[in-house]
């Protein structure tokens, strides 16, 4: 059977509470700060090339900083999403219809190595939640999956609709509309430690622990749940595959 | 579209380096520049020097850029100024914020230098009329 453990559940501890929000305020304070120095570099690297249009070599290597300062600048906004601090606005999307229209995105981002496999509900099913956000999520799930499975595998996109039970209430409080999709990644990673199961999604916890991973895919796909009003969890069967489960809400307010 | 050109901006920010490169940018531009680091330092350098816009970083130390903004917008003779204001901060409420304490426009960073002097030159060719 494998490990069930709710990565998301509420924290059951004062101390566990203060870190998180801790962690928070330092990944909110840091991405601000690093900002601020994108906007110093990138700008001066905009002069550079608007002063010395006719300098190819010089452009060149101009062009490398920007390059660098748009991918730090990613990785900060992964930072304010982790840090729940973006603003979402959910709204009625049609889950398949996205998942279909990012398929040659997710092929080229998981490689050749890694065979993407779709098992989607037979009806439509619709989900709540910011268009932008939802794009990211899969992007970065896409990321997550080639970073796990270095020597390729497989993974797997299933969608299913469900009415959350009592029990998964109970798990995820926060959680107001019971009514939704389980969006569920499956990778040939194999497998993890089913004591490890509720550390996947802090950042870059699987990169230097069990290294593997990118550091910040998961958290931000956390990220983008949570504050969508969904949850999400990790199920993982030692030497075989990772299952993540996000729990995406649908469009009626059902409590 | 020569009176724009001769624009006098002040640029508030306490990041040094960040305020040099907006200077520089807008120097290239035809603009005359002037600087503040700190909240307090802009409303005076507002009334003592009479800038034709603001640029208004939200972080400031003494005085923060929503606080200078609302002072500013409050005052007969400096709410005219209109204020550009920009941001590290990811949230959209944030810009709603600023927009309710009467800056004009609002710049996430980091930003493209060419927006930066898009959104200047729009706001100084819009009509005064010292209302946010």
């Amino acid at each position: 059977m494998p490990n069930h453990r709710a990565v998301q559940s509420p924290q059951v501890t004062d101390a566990a509470t203060e870190r998180t929000k801790a962690i928070d305020r330092l990944a909110l304070g840091l991405a601000h700060d690093i900002k601020n120095l994108l906007t110093v570099m990138m700008g001066f690297a905009q002069f550079i090339r608007a002063q010395r249009p006719q300098d190819k070599d010089m452009l060149e290597n101009v062009e490398e900083i920007l390059q660098a300062g748009d991918r730090a600048n990613r990785l900060v906004e992964k930072l304010q999403v982790i840090g729940g601090r973006v603003e979402v606005t959910p709204k009625p999307i049609a889950l398949h219809e996205v998942l279909q229209r990012m398929a040659p995105m997710l092929d080229q981002l998981t490689g050749e190595g890694i065979r993407v496999v779709y098992q989607l509900a037979e009806r439509p099913l619709t989900v709540q939640f910011d268009e932008q956000g939802l794009t990211q999520m899969i992007h970065s799930l896409g990321q997550y999956a080639f970073h796990v499975m270095p020597r390729g595998g497989t993974m797997t996109i299933a969608t299913s609709p469900v009415t959350l039970g009592v029990e998964q209430c109970r798990l995820h409080p926060s959680v107001t509309v019971v009514t939704g999709t389980f969006l569920s990644v499956v990778t040939t990673d194999g497998g993890l430690d089913p004591a490890l199961t509720g550390r996947v999604v802090e950042p870059y916890f699987m990169k230097r622990e069990l290294r593997r991973g990118s550091g910040l895919d998961l958290s931000e796909v956390c990220g983008w749940v949570n504050m969508n009003g969904g949850f999400a969890d990790v199920l993982a069967q030692p030497d075989q595959c990772t299952t993540l489960q996000l729990y995406l809400p649908g469009t009626d307010s059902n409590t | 579209m020569a009176a724009v050109a001769r624009s006098r901006v002040l640029v508030v920010d306490d990041e040094v380096s960040l305020a040099k490169i907006m200077r520089k940018q807008l120097e290239v531009s035809g603009f005359e520049v002037l600087v503040a680091s700190d909240g307090e330092e802009a409303l005076v350098k507002a009334r003592e020097l009479h800038p034709d816009l603001m640029v208004l970083d939200m972080m400031l130390p003494k005085l923060s850029g929503l606080e200078v903004c609302a002072t500013m917008k409050q005052d007969a003779e400096l709410r005219r100024i209109p204020i550009l204001m920009v941001t590290a901060r990811a949230k959209r409420e944030d810009c709603q914020t600023a927009l309710k304490q009467g800056a004009d426009a609002y710049l996430a960073k980091p930003f493209e230098l060419e927006d930066f002097v898009e959104n200047i030159k729009r706001l100084l060719s819009k009509p005064t009329n010292g209302h946010a």
